[in-house]
């Protein structure tokens, strides 16, 4: 097991290097320039913006630049190992303003917002995916795939702003404001709304996954064998039919949570919390080159790690997977 | 051997719903795939049951064991009506009910060592006991099924389909129950390790003096263990004799076509022997046919047969132990049949 734990490892860094190459070139390969806007600069100011960052030298060269400059190693006095910083470069839209900054200061708020959509949405999916399949094909079940299939379909920004709606005449009708509807940070309640809009289509999902090999695990051979021991039913489930049931689940998650923790532009905008998803839209429209890197190798890098211990977690509930 | 009923079932019926298009229209029908049978078990008795691929055997056995919702009938086991019972009462009726599946290595949980699979009746049944109780009474019962004991940490798909079927068998007599079904319990496996199961299952039940129902299509595997013999057909009772009485003397076209397909090892013997070839296959249990269920495919079809069903009927034969019953209106002219 740690072998293959550190054979994955190793893997991740070419990985991380492809990824890096490719969003590089494919950056530049697309028109225009950070430094592009409705008036044109005049040229010798353009020439010198050029220098400073070193958008005047070859692309081939550009790209060196930076993939030397991303991992820093320091030594200290007296400490054993060397401190590694990464460094993505100044902000081309942003002027004072490095990469890194935006990373460490959005990144935490929307992995707070992500992980606890995805709590949410694991607990309430699983739970209602499970329901539905022991139940399979009465109301409970019919009530649970509507909903789910509501929570797919609607995308979430006409969900939020319903929600906001819906607060807000509650609010000029009663005078009572159930939760706030933007902001962040200054109370807990104002997590309430983002998350919700965030885990619906989550909890939906999950939901669909959860029925549908529920239903096939609660089919199969061994589970009557778990019958016919006389084990009761609540214990069967749990321990025969739901552990069989979450392997999908479990693979889903690594690459949802990469997804949902990098933050989402949309539910961001709509609740004005201070993530990470918008910077990543923002620096894509403003050619913002070193921005757009940036949020692209550190989601590459949460990818490879959210799946890294999805593999792991999946070796540890299928045995048959851990012998190959 | 006492004659003490320890299950006796009367009229079950296994109905499965189903969609039949016929032209426009789909009509819901039934699939009668068990459609009236009525046998008993005694103590310490193997009751073989044989008959085609889609009979209603394993139904039956699932019936039997409450695995799956019956249509209608009833089984007394042990007093008890097994299928009015629910929730607790069922788990503690399991206890003595226990049953060795067709598909060895699905009917283990992926997921469990065999340790587990194995301990999961007795900490279900008596948690009362302590974990080197568990350990040991699992180490006796792998000992007795032929496991080596340190496969004890190993997972169910490191083993072959034989062994998987004793890890099986080692979980259906750890609660010593006193009725095993075994549905096509040896089906699966080569004809040496079917030979070794089967004398185990024989072994064990002199020992703990259990009683089986061996579900089988094979005929001679049949013989081999039971005492008694029921014969389906279509979801009905053909006849119930005892073993060696309904092999030597067979007295429904049935029994005796099916007895004289069984293959015997030996060459001039078997070209001696005349198989009794039937036509056409198995009717559909959607539309079972009016009369007697067989007599689209009996040898020895009056026009009785196709109109009237027969009922099964109890008669006696000189010589003969036990009770013999058959459903045929005409079994006195058995003979005619291969004639």
């Amino acid at each position: 097991m740690v072998r293959y734990f550190l054979s994955r490892l190793l893997i991740a860094i070419p990985t991380l290097l492809a990824v890096i190459t490719l969003s590089f070139f494919l950056v530049r390969a697309a028109p225009g320039n950070p430094f592009d806007s409705e008036k044109p600069l005049p040229p010798t100011i353009r020439a010198n913006l050029d220098a400073k960052y070193g958008l005047d030298k070859p692309v081939f060269e550009q790209f060196t630049n930076y993939v030397g400059g991303l991992v820093k190693f320091s030594k200290e006095e007296g400490s054993w190992l060397p401190t590694v910083t990464l460094d993505f470069g100044p902000s081309y839209q942003y002027k004072d303003r490095t990469v890194t900054y935006f990373i460490q200061a959005g990144f935490p708020v929307s992995l707070k917002l992500g992980l606890m959509a995805i709590a949410i949405a694991l607990v309430i999916g699983v739970g209602a995916g499970s329901l539905a399949a022991l139940r399979q094909n009465t109301w409970m079940d019919y009530t649970v795939m509507g909903f789910s299939m509501t929570g797919i379909t609607v995308p979430n920004f006409v969900v939020g702003p319903i929600l906001q709606l819906i607060v807000i005449s509650i609010l000029s009708a009663t005078a009572v404001q159930l939760v706030p509807i933007t902001g962040w940070g200054d109370s807990w309640k104002q997590a309430i709304m983002p998350v919700f809009v965030l885990a619906l289509p989550q909890i939906a999902y999950i939901a669909r996954q959860t029925r549908g090999s529920m239903i096939e695990v609660l089919r199969s051979n061994y589970i009557r064998t778990a019958r016919a021991k006389g084990v009761p039913e609540r214990t069967m489930i749990i321990r025969h039919a739901l552990k069989a049931a979450l392997l999908p689940i479990v693979s889903y998650l690594g690459p949802a949570v990469a997804a949902i923790t990098t933050g989402s532009v949309v539910v961001e905008k709509i609740f004005r919390i201070p993530g990470i998803g918008t910077h990543f839209v923002n620096g894509a429209l403003n050619r913002d080159y070193t921005m757009v890197m940036g949020v692209v190798i550190f989601f590459g890098a949460l990818i490879i790690i959210a799946n890294l211990i999805v593999d792991v977690l999946y070796g540890l509930l299928d045995p048959r997977v851990r012998a190959a | 051997m006492s004659e003490n009923k320890i299950l006796e079932v009367n009229g079950l019926k296994v109905w499965f719903p189903t969609i039949v298009n016929e032209g426009l229209w789909s009509k819901k029908r039934w699939v009668k795939a068990v459609d009236g049978i009525s046998f008993h078990v005694n103590e310490g008795e193997v009751l073989g049951v044989v008959g085609e691929s889609g009979c209603g055997k394993s139904t039956m056995g699932m019936a039997v064991l409450n695995l799956l919702k019956p249509t209608g009938g009833k089984a007394v086991w042990m007093g008890k009506d097994l299928f009015s019972i629910k929730g607790r009462e069922m788990q503690k009726a399991r206890r003595d009910l226990q049953v060795i599946f067709q598909d060895p290595v699905a009917s283990l949980d992926p997921r469990m060592t065999v340790g587990q699979i194995i301990a999961e009746p007795l900490t279900t049944h008596q948690p009362e006991l302590t974990k080197d109780e568990v350990q040991s009474q699992v180490h006796e019962v792998m000992a007795k099924v032929g496991l080596l004991s340190d496969m004890i940490n190993r997972y169910p798909h490191e083993f072959s389909g034989g062994q998987a079927q004793r890890i099986g068998i080692a979980r259906a007599i750890i609660l010593k129950p006193k009725l095993i079904v075994c549905d096509e319990a040896v089906s699966a496996l080569d004809v040496s390790i079917q030979a070794q199961i089967i004398n185990l299952l024989k072994q064990l039940r002199e020992e703990m003096g259990l009683s089986l129902i061996f579900i089988s299509h094979n005929m001679s595997v049949v013989h081999h263990i039971s005492d008694r013999i029921l014969v389906l057909y279509l979801g009905k009772v053909m006849e119930i004799a005892d073993a060696n009485a309904l092999i030597a003397n067979p007295q429904h076209p049935y029994t005796k076509v099916l007895i004289s397909a069984v293959p015997i090892a030996d060459p001039r013997k078997f070209q001696s022997n005349k198989i009794i070839e039937l036509e056409g296959d198995i009717p559909s249990p959607v539309n079972p046919p009016k009369g007697c269920v067989f007599s689209t495919r009996c040898p020895i079809v009056k026009d009785k047969c196709r109109k009237e069903p027969p009922t099964v009927e109890t008669i006696a034969s000189e010589g003969e132990a036990g009770v013999r019953q058959v459903a045929c209106h005409f079994y006195q002219r058995v003979n005619e049949v291969g004639q």
